[in-house]
């Protein structure tokens, strides 16, 4: 058990040097890996997660302790085929599996750091005016951007790393441009739909503390987009 | 320690070129789907080799059955007879464009100096098509997402543009590589002509088949339209909800 926890931990140390030619080899022992960046991003995410709804609610936090993890492994399955097929068509040599491990290690790498701002974004949280007074609104401005933030710097390093791990798998730096670039767009696209349907996650300060709202599936995210600009400028 | 993946990886272990991918005299379905993503070259290179008759059987196989999954999905948006017909629509309707085109793609193949045969020009076109296909179903998973939570036919039509659109650049780079395996110039432009044509050609025949992905009273539209006037009547029409008008 020990030596169980004590791999789980240089795992988690080996993906925070993000060393390609390391990295690369895990791509061969890609069952054991993708279990153990699955905790890590389980972990990481979680712990995030917590301190996304804690301004709002306990009640809201632990929601999004659950949620967040599921909408990271849920974009991962859902988009694990065509990320596999788009990969092997730009020319990397990589099964499916192993296009799955890449794009989950880069999604743990992303959730590690956010597991490790939480304390930060806990004590900012601590200095912000709590739900109920007259600066709510403002607070709960304060702390979509202060997210919005964390995820946008997490989420470019881990790019960074996967592009680094793209480059030396391909061994071509233009066509792991593309693949990063297809992945980026791909995992983007969906990524929103299902944050749309999983949310809330910050928790409006005037609606319910809700695990999901009353209908997730009414209405799509790029729907909502397109009729708030048509709304703005027509 | 660090290892050197370009000595210890399994998926670099043969020397990266594209030849060196082999894909046997009498491959079976997966391995033809397998070499249509990982070295297209190798499936135009057994098209080539003369064994058009099998592989053409093949990618037929694949690409009816890829296009009926695919179709399920999309009938799943409606529901009702949609299930079945949406399938049937798409299945039909891409391979009659494939046939419509067909003649086309051989003659202007010849005309950008491709020395190519009649079957082999059909096996390259179907090879595409195919690939398309596939890469269809490997979005299935997002659009049935996407099913669920959209409201509006025209949102709904437009996820379903977009993913064919990327399927099919893909299938298209195949056909036109396929056709510079066979001596065609490179960069031709009368194939670039004749890649436009087979998309508009696509992009009507969804019109011609509508309803697609809403539902109407009847199977087929009688009403002719030109996709694009059809499109812009979808996008101005109020009551295009999930059970009104037709895409």
């Amino acid at each position: 058990m020990t030596d169980y926890f004590q791999q789980l931990w240089a795992d988690l140390v080996r993906l925070c040097r993000a060393d390609p030619r390391v990295l690369a080899t895990w791509l061969d022992k890609d069952k054991e890996k993708i279990q153990s960046c699955l905790i890590w991003l389980i972990l990481g995410s979680s712990l995030y997660g917590t301190s996304i709804g804690l301004w709002r609610a306990p009640l809201q936090s632990f929601y999004v302790a659950i949620k967040f993890p599921l909408l990271i492994i849920l974009t991962t399955l859902g988009n694990a085929i065509i990320n596999g097929m788009l990969a092997q068509l730009l020319g990397a040599k990589i099964s499916f599996r192993q296009s799955f491990l890449a794009v989950i290690m880069s999604f743990t790498l992303i959730a590690i750091i956010l597991g490790a701002f939480t304390p930060l974004a806990l004590f900012l949280l601590y200095n912000l005016p709590p739900m109920g007074t007259a600066l709510a609104n403002k607070a709960h401005a304060l702390v979509l951007i202060l997210h919005v933030i964390l995820i946008a710097f997490a989420g470019i390093i881990g790019n960074i790393h996967l592009f680094t791990l793209l480059e030396y798998i391909c061994a071509n730096r233009l066509k792991a441009k593309q693949i990063l670039l297809t992945w980026l767009g791909v995992n983007m696209f969906l990524g929103c739909q299902l944050s749309w349907n999983l949310r809330p996650f910050f928790g409006t300060p005037h609606l319910e503390v809700r695990f999901l709202r009353d209908d997730p599936f009414n209405g799509s995210f790029y729907e909502t987009v397109f009729f708030r600009l048509k709304c703005l400028l027509f | 320690m660090t290892i050197d993946i370009h000595t210890s990886s399994n998926f670099l272990k043969d020397d990266g070129t594209k030849e060196s991918y082999h894909l046997p005299e009498s491959a079976t379905p997966m391995q033809i789907v397998d070499a249509l993503l990982k070295s297209p070259e190798s499936v135009v290179k057994q098209i080539k080799s003369g064994q058009v008759k099998k592989t053409l059987f093949i990618l037929l196989g694949i690409f009816f059955l890829c296009h009926a999954i695919y179709g399920l999905i999309v009938g799943s948006f409606s529901g009702n007879v949609q299930w079945f017909a949406a399938p049937i629509k798409i299945v039909g309707g891409a391979a009659l464009s494939a046939l419509l085109c067909y003649p086309s793609l051989y003659i202007f193949g010849c005309l950008s100096g491709a020395n190519i045969t009649p079957s082999q020009t059909l096996s390259v076109l179907f090879g595409g098509l195919t690939l398309t296909s596939i890469l269809l179903v490997g979005f299935a998973p997002v659009a049935f997402i996407f099913t669920f939570s959209i409201k509006t036919v025209a949102f709904m039509g437009f996820i379903h543009i977009s993913i064919w659109a990327i399927s099919i650049f893909f299938g298209l780079r195949y056909i036109v590589m396929g056709l510079t395996q066979m001596d065609s110039r490179k960069d031709s432009y009368i194939i670039k002509v004749w890649c436009t044509i087979l998309i508009l050609t696509m992009l009507q025949m969804t019109t011609t088949l509508r309803p697609i992905i809403g539902v109407s009273d009847t199977l087929l539209t009688p009403e002719k339209s030109f996709f694009v006037e059809h499109w812009l009547d979808v996008l101005n029409n109020k009551r295009n909800r999930r059970k009104n008008g037709g895409l």
